[in-house]
Order: structure tokens, then sequence, then C-alpha cells
């Protein structure tokens, strides 16, 4: 019988699974994991997980009774190491490992600064093992230094500010969310921090940290100052973990350094898709919840038979200080109108295409079924040529 | 025939239940899963399945 290889525990390695058996994929199943844990999800690890009085549990992607329904053969703490694309083996931390078809899907690996790694008291947040380090050193400090006002490093300044620690969160641009959101929005998002009493430094970086025995004492930014602090947390971005894949038959991206995969995410290589943040669909990685999973279930699919295309309206969320942030379809290079109480509307050639809302899940929902059904935007199961005015947006 | 139940003190208005299932699931202007036919006829059962495993915050379950 024919197997399929997920390559890739986390969201779009299960909807693989889940849209390869959707599609009537009858063979077995193997999903490979490098990390120890049942298959789980992200999002809880900055939002949940920080807040927990007690060490939570793994945020479980599916029970294992879903597991055991799918048939799905899942491979914990096994690292892939290597591709051969011809003779369709993949070469493991526990061996080779054959295939008939394979999913790609191993997600992002933080980045790091290397003269701060190692120094005790430091960390990322990516995977479920840095998240309950991360609640370890909140639980024990007053003062944060966090690095990076992108959505991690918000959430995880608001998570602090909810346990009553000072924060000061370094941004290293100007203009922190550059590649989000456009400047208003930006401007609003970053009140929230103000509001909430978080000090925000811009085009701030750390040049050195004072430890003692006892950690970290003093973080000496570039503007000369130097901060108190007990903990200092990175979120300065991510890139896609796909170094295995090099000299493999699958082509990267040279800029991105992801998986080069066309709308149906198959690789440059027969019998090979991607799915999740690695995938560099006609040279744009998604690197959201939302188009993770929908990917995954649509690599899944195509692998099993199907001939499915991604075409998701772009969608994040997340909560800070309270606050429930959505960004939704295109934020950055169209015009931007800042409609008050909340809600920023991105339009082009006067057409509505994205906006960013705070605490307007109405107004956001609405744009997003439009956008869903505009031709060259979502998915055209309705492709009703519907153009979106502000007005209708808003009600 | 199965049936739907939306738990609105969970649900955090992410909308991937409509995404999948717009027939099913609407999100409303209180930005919170509406549920828009309460009962699922059997062919529609796996179509309603998937956006309910979908949510990230499980809020919906499927009965039945």
């Amino acid at each position: 019988m024919r197997s399929l290889l997920i390559v890739g525990a986390g969201l779009a390695g299960v909807r693989a699974a889940e849209g390869a058996r959707a599609a009537g994929w009858s063979g077995p199943i193997t999903i490979l994991g490098e990390e120890a844990h049942a298959p789980y999800d992200r999002p809880p690890l900055s939002k949940a997980v920080l807040s927990a009085e007690e060490p939570p549990a793994v945020p479980r992607l599916r029970s294992e009774e879903v597991i055991e329904t799918l048939e799905v053969r899942h491979l914990p703490g096994v690292r892939a190491e290597g591709l051969d694309t011809e003779g369709r083996s993949v070469t493991t931390s526990a061996g080779e490992i054959g295939y008939d078809a394979l999913v790609i899907a191993t997600g992002s690996t933080a980045t790091t600064v290397p003269e701060l790694a190692g120094i005790r008291g430091v960390h990322v947040l990516r995977r479920y093992d840095d998240a309950l380090a991360v609640r370890e050193s909140l639980a024990r400090s007053r003062e944060v230094v966090i690095v990076g006002a992108g959505f991690i490093g918000s959430e995880i300044a608001s998570a602090a500010r909810a346990r009553g620690i000072e924060v000061t969160l370094l941004e290293a641009s100007d203009r922190p969310l550059a590649r989000a959101v456009g400047p208003r929005a930006a401007t609003r998002l970053m009140h929230l921090h103000a509001e909430a009493g978080v000090r925000l430094l811009t085009s701030t970086t750390v040049s050195g940290i004072r430890s003692t025995d006892r950690g970290i004492d003093k973080v000496e930014l570039s503007t000369g100052e130097a901060v108190a602090a007990d903990a200092v947390v990175l979120g300065i971005g991510a890139r896609p973990a796909t170094d295995w894949l090099r000299g493999s038959g699958v082509a990267l991206d040279p800029r991105s350094g992801g998986v080069r995969c066309d709308r149906r995410l198959a690789t440059s290589a027969p019998g090979v898709w991607a799915a999740g943040d690695i995938a560099c669909v006609d040279g744009v990685r998604s690197e959201h919840w939302t188009a993770a999973g929908e990917q995954g279930r649509i690599a899944g699919a195509n692998a099993a038979g199907a001939t499915e295309d991604f075409a998701s309206v772009p969608f994040a969320w997340s909560t800070w200080h309270g606050h429930r942030i959505q960004v939704v379809g295109e934020t950055t290079a169209a015009d931007e109108e800042d409609h008050g109480d909340g809600f920023v509307l991105y339009r082009r050639h006067g057409t509505a295409v994205g906006a960013v809302g705070i605490d307007s899940p109405g107004p956001v929902a609405r744009l997003r079924r439009s956008l869903a059904q505009t031709p060259g935007v979502g998915p055209q199961r309705a492709a009703t040529g519907g153009v979106v005015s502000a007005r209708e947006s808003r009600e | 025939m199965s049936a739907i139940e939306a738990d609105k003190t969970v649900c955090e208005g992410i909308g991937m239940c409509e995404a999948q299932a717009d027939t099913y699931f609407q999100i409303g202007d209180d930005g919170l899963v509406e549920v828009l036919a309460d009962e699922v006829p059997d062919p529609d059962r796996a179509y309603v399945k998937a956006a309910v495993d979908s949510c990230p915050v499980s809020a919906l379950r499927l009965l039945g």
C-alpha cells in the first residue's frame, strides 16, 4: 500500500493527515515530530500558557482518540536530516524512512542573537518547552526586557504586564510592525502598550547583558542606558526550518529560505508537497495559523490525488492587554484609512482590501466575508465580483 | 442527523468555522459565532466536522 510521510507535527502536519484521509488516502500515514510532545497548537504558547498560574499541560491539537481514528502513526522525538527525492526516502535521527508521497511541514525556527544565545535568563518563544521556560521566568521576575515589538513580543509584553511586571519593549526599527500593518494601525496598536504601562523604545537594541551568579542583572541598550531586568525574551522573528533540505531535489526560495511551491502546494520534486510556515507559495510565505491549517489540509488532499488550490484570505488574531486584535487581507502596501474606534481600513484603487481591528470583530468579520468572495483574493467558491465599500464592511 | 453546539463563552470570533462552512457558521456583530442551522444532515456531516475541528479554541462540538 502506498505510504504518506508527513515531516512536522504542528498544525500543518496534522491537518495534512486529515486532508489526506478526507480525500480518500487509505494507506499508512506517518507524522514525524522533532519534539517529544503529542502534536500541539502554537497560539496558546504566547497567550494562555504564559498567563497560567500552574505549569499547563501541552495544548494538544487533537485528542489521542482522534489521532487513532485517523490511523496516523506519530513518531515523536525524530528529526528529519536529509531528503532523497529520487529514492523517495527521508534520512532521520531514527534512520531512513521511505515514502510514496511526502508533505513537508517543518515550520520555523526562532531567530536568536548569537551574542545573547546561551546566557541564563535569555529566552526565545517558539516551542512548548520555550513557553514553559518563559512562563517560569515571568513568574519569578519583577522587570523584563522584551526584544522585538512584533506580535510575539507584544503578546509576551501583555502577559508580563498582566503579572504586574515592569516591561521595557525594544524595537530595532523606528517603526514597529512595518512588515505587518500600515503606520496608522501601528500607532494605534503601540498606543495599547502605552496605556498598559509598557515602556516602548524604538530604534533601540541590546548592546550587552550584565549578569551576576543569580542571573541577569541589567540590560545595556544601544542608547547607553542600562535597564534593570530579571529576564530577556527575544521576539525578533523566525526563519523557515529548511536546512535539512539543502542540496535535496526540493527547490528553496533563495530570498526567504522557504520551500518553493505552486498554488497546489506541489514542490519542484515529484511526490513532495509543502505546507505551513515553510511554504513559499508563488513567492509568498503566509506565516499565520489560519494559512498553516488550510495549506496543511490542501497539501494532504493533493498528496492523496486531489487538485485543490490554496487561496485563503490572510487572517491573524491576537490579544494584547485584554484587547482583541484582528488583521485581515492586505494591510501593508494599500491606502490606509483610520475610521476611529479601533477600525483601520485598507483600500487599493478605492476597493477595500484589508483591515486592522481593535475590539472591532463585527466589521472585521464582514470584511473578511466579502474578501473571501472577491475574485483573485478569496477561495472563489462564490465568485460574485462583489466589491466592498467601507460602508458595507462596517454595517 | 447531527447537532451543532457552540459555546459563546469560549468563542473568540476567529472565524475558522465560517471560512470552512459558511452555510452553518457566521461571526455576528458581537464578534461571536452564530450557528445558522442547528441540525446537520448526514451528507454534510464531514464538511461540518472539519469546520468544528478547525476551531482553535475548541468552542464547537458536533453531537450525534
